[in-house]
């Protein structure tokens, strides 16, 4: 028996799913203290699926956009398990895990210093089509291409966008394993290679000179 | 203290700027030495920057360990315990080490050992001594830490002492970057002042009454800031004019640094009658502090002992090294364990 873990960390609430080669789908989920509480989350996932750490078979991990220490503690747990383990990880965007199913999604994040996360795409069931790839900018730029479209943002950007009648941020580990099926991730950990690397989403530079 | 044993430690530490793994056995012996330096990625910034540090830690976390690994020829069921740094340091940094330290210690299901970063300094020094005589004056100086203990074992510290405001590697870079010597400053300033007279620019040391084990080195800082700017302020930026004398600024600013930790570090062994003084941290590679410190202390019955000069700046052999220690105790943590700045 081994099992396929997905682990979601870009925002709160934070999840982890399992998938069993029994068909079993086991998720928890937790709101902050990411790097205090992600360890304890997992062995606790596993116990429940009465699964050893040696029947891990794989890590997905969501490499964002989002908080930035949230996405290190998920690719530094997905990158030390893979090699400690000897099983693959990659990773998928956050934002592909929060496309609505059959409408033009824009997805809108607090970026902080007065810009937004934004990102574009349509889930058709497991399949997700993106339209724009995640991108800075801000939201003056963005609101004209909002009009009649569907908005999800996260709660710090609900009256801001407040026109938009955005619905809530929430990319989900299960959906991750989900999407990473659909991708030709099979139960045993083949076809995790051919993801995205299990490296965070920054969009931005680690440093930067202010405009003086 | 029971005599060290085989038991093989895999050590982690990302506190600041270098990230680095190493094996050790029985708490002294090091089979390997992994240090991935950050140095050249902050040299433009003129310090660490806690976002780049956090993205080059979490680039080099696995290979360094890996390598540790291989370079001890040590197998995963060979280890005891994987230690790691949980305190003190910057918060996105430390939370690479030891979330990779979780990730291992519950993967091969290995006792996880918590380990703070400036008693593994003290034990740094402690490893560089064959038979150990507690207690100790032990000083821990670096870019991030200037203090001052009282050690009974490598696990009992009673602080005596700290900065009130800059630690003295901080001084060190803030005046290097005056003088335009490049990051980091303690290495610039030793360099540049190699032909120079300490004596040639007066610096205060600054003692803060008779008694005081503290220290304080922002007044320092000012006093160079005001030297490069001249009499009355009157340049806008600090330099340093051609007829003016850069080793001898250089040597001074060294020397006045590094009297007041030698002189701290006597104060402190006097009154607590302990002739026996530990000294580690980044700035204990300096031969100024090295070579006055066991002048000044054999002068006063004193014996100095420093860590290793490859142990002096961040490394994983001291985490792996006292995590053998604190094994010996039963003192291991579970997978709750977090990461605290101070």
């Amino acid at each position: 028996m081994r099992g396929l873990l997905a682990l979601e960390l870009s925002s709160d609430p934070c999840s982890l799913a399992l998938l069993c080669e029994d068909g079993r789908r086991l998720t928890r989920s937790f709101v902050g203290e990411r790097g205090r509480a992600l360890l304890h989350e997992i062995d606790t996932l596993f116990k429940d699926a009465q699964l050893e750490p040696s029947q891990l078979a794989g890590v997905i991990v969501g490499v964002g956009p989002g908080s930035y220490t949230g996405l290190r503690i998920a690719c530094t747990a997905a990158r030390t398990l893979a090699y400690a383990l000897h099983v693959p990880t990659g990773g998928i965007s956050s934002f592909d895990a929060a496309m609505e199913d059959g409408v033009e999604t824009h997805i809108v994040l607090d970026a902080y210093r007065g810009e937004v996360y934004h990102g574009v795409g349509i889930a058709e069931q497991n399949h997700v089509t993106i339209m724009q790839t995640p991108r800075v900018c801000t939201i003056e730029e963005l609101r004209p291409r909002l009009a009649d479209k569907k908005v999800i943002c996260d709660a710090r950007l609900f009256d801001a966008l407040a026109d938009f009648d955005p619905a809530s941020y929430t990319p989900t580990a299960a959906r991750l394993l989900q999407l990473a099926c659909a991708r030709g991730v099979s139960i045993d950990g083949h076809g995790i290679d051919a993801l995205n690397p299990a490296e965070p989403l920054y969009l931005r530079a680690a440093a930067f000179r202010p405009n003086t | 203290m029971s005599p060290p044993d085989e038991a093989l430690i895999l050590g982690i530490e990302s506190s600041c700027d270098e990230t680095a793994a190493a094996v050790v056995r029985g708490g002294r012996e090091a089979l390997s030495s992994v240090v991935h330096s950050q140095i050249a990625e902050h040299a433009e910034w003129g310090g660490v920057v806690p976002e780049i540090a956090g993205r080059s830690h979490l680039r080099a976390i696995v290979p360094a360990i890996e390598e540790a690994l291989t370079e001890a020829n040590c197998h995963p069921q060979d280890l005891s315990g994987i230690a790691v740094t949980t305190r003190p340091g910057l918060l996105g940094s430390l939370l690479v080490g030891v979330t990779a330290a979780k990730s291992l210690a519950w993967a091969w299901q290995k006792p996880l050992i918590p380990v703070h970063h400036i008693e593994a300094h003290a034990y740094a020094a402690l490893m560089s001594v064959d038979h150990w005589e507690f207690p100790y004056i032990t000083l821990v100086v670096s870019g991030g830490h200037t203090s001052l203990f009282r050690t009974e074992s490598p696990l009992a510290h009673a602080l005596l002492g700290t900065t009130r405001d800059d630690a003295a590697g901080e001084a060190l870079d803030k005046a290097a970057a005056m003088l335009n010597l490049g990051y980091p400053g303690g290495p610039a300033i030793q360099k540049a002042a190699t032909d120079g007279d300490p004596k040639a620019y007066a610096f205060k040391r600054p003692m803060l009454g008779p008694n005081s084990l503290e220290f304080s080195f922002s007044g320092m800082k000012t006093a160079i800031l005001y030297k490069l700017k001249g009499p009355g302020g009157r340049r806008e930026e600090p330099t340093l004019p051609e007829s003016q004398n850069l080793p001898g600024m250089a040597a001074s600013f060294e020397a006045a640094v590094m009297d007041t930790l030698i002189r701290k570090c006597l104060r402190a062994a006097q009154q607590y009658n302990i002739p026996r003084i530990l000294v580690g941290g980044g700035v204990a590679c300096n031969q100024r502090l090295r070579v006055d410190m066991a002048s000044a202390a054999e002068k006063n019955g004193v014996q100095a002992i420093f860590a290793r000069a490859e142990h002096c700046t961040d490394n994983a052999v001291m985490i792996a090294g006292l995590g053998y220690a604190h094994l010996q105790q039963h003192e291991t943590a579970d997978l709750l364990l977090d990461v605290a700045a101070s």
